[in-house]
């Protein structure tokens, strides 16, 4: 497929393979590279050759894999929480995830918020009222709600007005430090090349309701 | 935006009017895309791993290992702590969990903890790896709600004790 073994190229994050069933180290990967140099070895030696012999190109070689550690996109704050998630899973599954350093952001941001007192529904319609066509939104194009599938994201309406109303809350408790807004604006020109800051780029088709 | 998701118009109007500038997608499709604000709904309520699954978390991260830039004094001290037991094989206790939260002043209560067992607690692997990913989604703020309160709160508690979460109440 590749004329030069040596020449592929591979990116990724082992603890974002969250296809079912797939699971994917680079770990693996350079023991592959490894021993497949080792068998290749073994056939030029059976073939009365040295690896001297070859074209450097056609050697396999075992990849250098190089950690990209500043994360771009986001803040400590919620560096912080994933990279605990992360040590849970190197607690509990060190087989699944490379180890690595962990990644550090330009900057500090909020703390991710658990949402602890969800059952009051009418906290919803203390804080919105009755009509939902009065209630402000807050969610816009740069606001996304990730849902388990579909189906079962699907919110009720007064669900959503709960949604919406501890949204608001809780945006007004956040106050980003202007350090942070003029970063923020200044590395979108990058984002802007990779092509996955703007709401353009995102799937049009995917809305359930 | 939205409107051309849609199947057709009724399905629009069915909708509450706060949920039609809301985009609305599985973590599967928002992989590799990145927004300002991510809100994670019904994660746990919605998830394939029971409440026992969950309760695994509270047996190991007295031990789990940490260092970070958005270090806490809390933070700090729970690791030192945790630092003390961490070549124990011994699981966490019950009372191990409540008396290291305690100095947190948590407003949610610990969880009871489950023994590990790598074959049975599979699933918990590919759920801290969709949680990972939906979290990592956001810019700025990462807001996570979730209505099963049981299977919540061996995650809310961990990430509360280690001080990497706000309670947002």
């Amino acid at each position: 497929m590749c004329v030069d073994k040596n020449a592929l190229f591979f990116t990724g994050d082992t603890c974002q393979t969250i296809a079912r069933g797939v699971g994917f180290r680079f770990e693996d990967l350079t023991t592959m590279f490894f021993q497949l140099g080792e068998q290749q070895r073994k056939e030029l030696s059976a073939r009365g050759l040295r690896p001297d012999d070859m074209p450097k190109r056609a050697l396999v070689q075992v990849p250098r894999v190089n950690q990209l550690s500043v994360n771009y996109r986001t803040h400590n704050g919620i560096l912080g929480a994933a990279s605990q998630i992360v040590s849970l899973l190197l607690e509990l599954f060190p087989h699944s995830v490379d180890a690595l350093e962990k990644d550090v952001g330009h900057f500090n941001g909020p703390l991710p918020t658990l949402l602890t007192d969800t059952s009051k529904d009418d906290l919803s319609i203390l804080l919105c009222g009755s009509d939902p066509q009065h209630s402000q939104i807050e969610f816009g194009a740069h606001q996304v709600v990730l849902v388990r599938d579909q189906v079962r994201g699907r919110l009720r309406s007064a669900q959503w007005r709960t949604l919406s109303a501890q949204w608001r809350t809780l945006s007004a408790q956040w106050t980003l430090s202007a350090q942070w807004r003029t970063l923020s604006a200044q590395s979108r020109t990058a984002e802007d090349c990779e092509g996955l800051a703007h709401a353009d780029s995102r799937p049009r088709s995917s809305c359930p309701l | 935006m939205q409107a051309d998701c849609l199947p057709h118009q009724a399905a629009k109007e069915r909708l509450p009017a706060e949920l039609q500038s809301a985009l609305t997608l599985t973590i599967f499709e928002a992989k590799g895309l990145e927004f300002d604000d991510v809100f994670l709904f019904n994660f746990f309520a919605d998830s394939p791993a029971d409440e026992r699954t969950w309760r695994v978390i509270t047996s190991s991260w007295a031990r789990s290992r940490d260092e970070s830039p958005t270090d806490t004094a809390a933070a700090a001290r729970e690791r030192e702590r945790a630092s003390g037991r961490e070549r124990c094989s011994e699981r966490a206790s019950a009372a191990d969990v409540a008396d290291e939260a305690e100095g947190a002043e948590l407003s949610i209560e610990a969880p009871r903890p489950e023994s590990f067992d790598r074959q049975r607690h599979s699933l918990l692997n590919e759920e801290l790896k969709m949680l990972y990913t939906a979290m990592t989604r956001a810019r700025v703020k990462v807001v996570i709600y979730d209505q099963h309160e049981e299977k919540r709160r061996p995650l809310f508690h961990y990430l509360l004790v280690k001080a990497r979460a706000a309670d947002g109440h």
